[in-house]
């Protein structure tokens, strides 16, 4: 869980153009700043490439918090 | 202004429909709130706030009060608006109902709705002509150095009848504006170009993911025959959003940045129609001036097809002007501004001989049409925001642990480009202080300039390499640092 954890930071992280540790805990959409519509879609991006996968839509949508990328990378679905 | 002629304006989030006559009364209202404040000597009036029916009667007051309306960012930074406020000295600051920037000291800073006006506020007036300066849009400089393109209504007139005559009133019966309203693109395209054709506007500015996702299903709910949005977001609508359910869209307009002939086809297989026309457009000619349409030949990389009135030209590498070639592109146009706010300096070098030089370099055919093969200026295109790298790097160059700065673009698969910079920090400390880290600068940028210009990916050199005569070349910097990774 906490290697699933550093991938999440780490793909956020990256897709933020920030270093993981100045990723909050609980850091979410709605509310770090940092996380904006045009991040959100490099996010997506990276977690498929991690993957070799595309998500679908909602999923997509459902991302929204730094334990939803946690959830997907374990179970493919969103908390 | 003859409002009988305009359509209606909708804010899809409120919900609210304003008729042409809402807005004559609430531009009326306006116009009374800050004519007692507006004088030739300070016509300025900067509206910050957008995306709704209040902003366009801001808009039309401050025209009817015979001010000159300055519609910037409603997310400035405290340091921006300040540097506005010396820059331009404004009668007043109009505010919306959500938070906007904070406004210097001795500006009036009023919400036009809960205004009260005496009943003689609303008489009289400050007489203007077409040729007054009505508009200003900033495109750079909010940091330090303002840059602030200026219409007038005249110029503005003329791009609001020539993109009704190159779209066909038809096609603006009802359009959505997913742009924000202080940008050309989104204010003169997007929304006074239907407005003016008489058609229903309908506002839903700076949409979230999760509307995005709902593209397709709005559009037919309204029925929508036009809207116009940067390529990063019709990636992230087709990425999101199923397709419209029956066909409604009648024209489809992709600007403000490159567009690929592969999304080029996939928004037009999404939106149903093969009017999907790349537009190119710059502040400084009030927004669309040529455009190339599906509908007439295939896509292709850089192509902007023909101009919608007035002629480009070819400045070829020999100086000389022509009306084929290679070269960079000069443009010649009814809705060209009238120069940047009191800086000749800048208006200059753009403005010459009655062309305006655009800093794109590209071809003419012997058909008129244009192609962009690339650009003389260094301006990041970021989602089709601009981004000036002078600007950042004049800014960094201000914090006392940054020796150098140079900003530049790096290639995103999301947003086209995003801002890259690399700093070197000052070797020396006098005031005992520690070199700042990057997280120290990105939050220091952050209190200064508007989000869209804080830069994305930093990097860390002890020296920024310069060319043999001491000059630094953003590309070659740009390499090495992409070369080099973060840090």
């Amino acid at each position: 869980m906490d290697d699933l954890r550093m991938r999440a930071r780490g793909l956020l992280a990256d897709a933020l153009e920030l270093t993981p540790d100045e990723l909050p805990d609980d850091a979410s959409i709605d509310t770090f700043d940092a996380w904006t519509s045009l991040g959100h879609m490099r996010l997506i991006l990276g977690i498929e490439a991690s993957m070799a996968t595309q998500l679908d839509a909602a999923l997509v949508i459902g991302i929204a918090s730094l334990d939803d990328i946690v959830s997907v990378l374990q179970n493919g679905s969103a908390q | 202004m003859d409002f009988g002629a305009l359509g209606s304006v909708t804010d899809l989030r409120q919900g609210t429909r304003w008729t042409a006559a809402d807005l004559a009364r609430a531009s009326a209202h306006s116009a009374a709130v800050v004519r007692p404040l507006v004088t030739p000597d300070r016509p300025h009036v900067v509206i910050a706030h957008g995306g709704t029916p209040m902003f366009l009667a801001d808009l039309f007051g401050v025209w009817e009060a015979g001010g000159c309306a300055v519609c910037v960012n409603p997310g400035l930074t405290v340091s921006e608006m300040s540097v506005i406020g010396e820059f331009l000295n404004p009668a007043a600051v109009l505010i919306g109902d959500e938070d906007g920037p904070v406004v210097p000291d001795g500006v009036p800073c009023l919400n036009s709705v809960r205004e009260k006006i005496n009943k003689n506020s609303g008489l009289g007036g400050n007489l203007r002509t077409l040729d007054d300066p009505a508009l200003i849009l900033f495109t750079s400089g909010t940091s330090g150095a303002p840059k602030g393109v200026v219409h007038s209504l005249r110029s503005l007139f003329a791009r609001i009848g020539l993109n009704r005559a190159h779209m066909g009133d038809g096609s603006l019966a009802r359009s959505l504006c997913v742009l924000p309203t202080h940008f050309g693109h989104g204010l003169i395209g997007n929304c006074l170009t239907p407005l003016f054709a008489g058609g229903d506007l309908l506002l839903w500015s700076a949409v979230s993911l999760k509307e995005t996702a709902e593209l397709g299903a709005t559009l037919a709910a309204h029925d929508v025959t036009f809207m116009s949005a940067v390529p990063a977001f019709w990636r992230m609508a087709l990425r999101l959003s199923d397709a419209p359910p029956r066909p409604c869209l009648q024209r489809v307009h992709i600007g403000s940045a490159p567009l690929s002939s592969a999304l080029w086809q996939d928004i037009a297989q999404w939106a149903g129609t093969d009017s999907v026309v790349n537009m190119y457009g710059i502040t400084e000619t009030a927004n669309w001036v040529a455009g190339a349409s599906l509908a007439d030949a295939p896509p292709e990389d850089g192509l902007i097809g023909t101009m919608w009135g007035g002629c480009a030209a070819v400045l070829a590498e020999d100086g000389t002007l022509r009306s084929r070639g290679e070269g960079e592109i000069l443009l010649q146009t009814p809705s060209l501004m009238l120069g940047y706010h009191a800086r000749p300096d800048l208006t200059e070098p753009v403005l010459r001989n009655g062309w305006y030089h655009t800093g794109d370099t590209g071809q003419i055919d012997g058909d008129g049409r244009i192609r962009l093969i690339g650009r003389r200026k260094s301006e990041i295109n970021k989602a089709g925001m601009k981004v000036h790298p002078e600007e950042v790097d004049l800014l960094l160059e201000r914090h006392p642990g940054v020796a150098e700065a140079c900003c530049f673009g790096v290639p995103d698969e999301v947003s086209g480009e995003i801002v890259g910079v690399v700093v070197a920090l000052v070797a020396t400390k006098t005031d005992g202080q520690p070199a700042p880290t990057i997280a120290d600068l990105r939050d220091w940028c952050r209190a200064r300039i508007k989000a869209e210009c804080v830069p994305d990916r930093w990097f860390t050199l002890a020296e920024i390499p310069k060319t043999d005569r001491g000059k630094v070349n953003r590309d070659t910097v740009r390499d090495r640092c992409l070369r080099q990774g973060p840090g």
